[in-house]
């Protein structure tokens, strides 16, 4: 197997491993952070910026730069439609868990912040979940 | 209408003595690329598809088709 080819195998194996823990770390930090006072900067803060960073990471730019020969692998054909199926999910997951909480807020009510966090949660949860296992399936 | 799309890229691969990797690597792709394309889970653009034909020096409709209906 070329360096370059082989290379670009691990890293994407080691990406979509990355993923994994990312997805379990959103939904750790979704389940965790609800109920969370509403003045509670810290965990604000540090929730912000792992949202952040998974959206960097769902977003083709992770990939892109800088423009190199391994990266150009790692963003070919069908990475970028397992991202499109993987943001397909994450739509589908966030809408599913958007219709959830308003019928527990008919019963329970919910935070504003929390909904949020739900929501978002699930929806990046299962878009790096889903682009994690497209990815170690190709590679089989 | 099915979107399906059959290929012979396995056995032109391997009548060039070639690995996945190595097909992968005259196209410019990954291998991942390469094994979804050729067990027909991804279907491959136009443009890959000719690459992928450039590259097993075979004409694009030899070594792709649609199923007998």
């Amino acid at each position: 197997m070329s360096d370059l080819v082989e290379r670009a195998e691990q890293r994407a194996t080691g990406r979509a491993w990355v993923l994994y823990l990312l997805a379990a770390t959103v939904v750790a930090s979704s389940v965790l952070s609800v109920g969370a006072r509403a003045d509670d900067t810290t965990t604000l803060g540090s929730w912000l910026v792992m949202v952040a960073l998974v959206l960097v990471t769902l977003s083709p730019l992770a990939a892109r730069f800088p423009r190199t020969p391994l990266t150009a692998l790692l963003e070919d054909e069908t990475t970028r439609d397992h991202r499109r199926s993987a943001l397909e999910a994450g739509f589908w997951a966030g809408a599913i868990s958007a219709v959830a909480t308003v019928a527990v807020a008919a019963f329970e009510p919910l935070s504003g912040p929390d909904v949020g966090r739900v929501v978002l949660g699930a929806a990046l949860a299962a878009a790096l979940g889903a682009f994690a296992t497209l990815e170690l399936r190709a590679a089989r | 209408m099915s979107d399906a799309l059959e290929n012979g890229m396995r056995a032109a691969r391997e009548q060039l003595g070639l690995t996945q990797a190595g097909l992968a690597e005259r196209v410019g792709v990954s291998r991942k690329t390469i094994n979804t394309v050729e067990n027909g889970v991804f279907i491959p653009s136009t443009v890959l598809a000719l690459r992928i034909a450039a590259a097993l020096g075979q004409p694009v409709e030899s070594l792709f088709w649609l199923p007998k209906e």
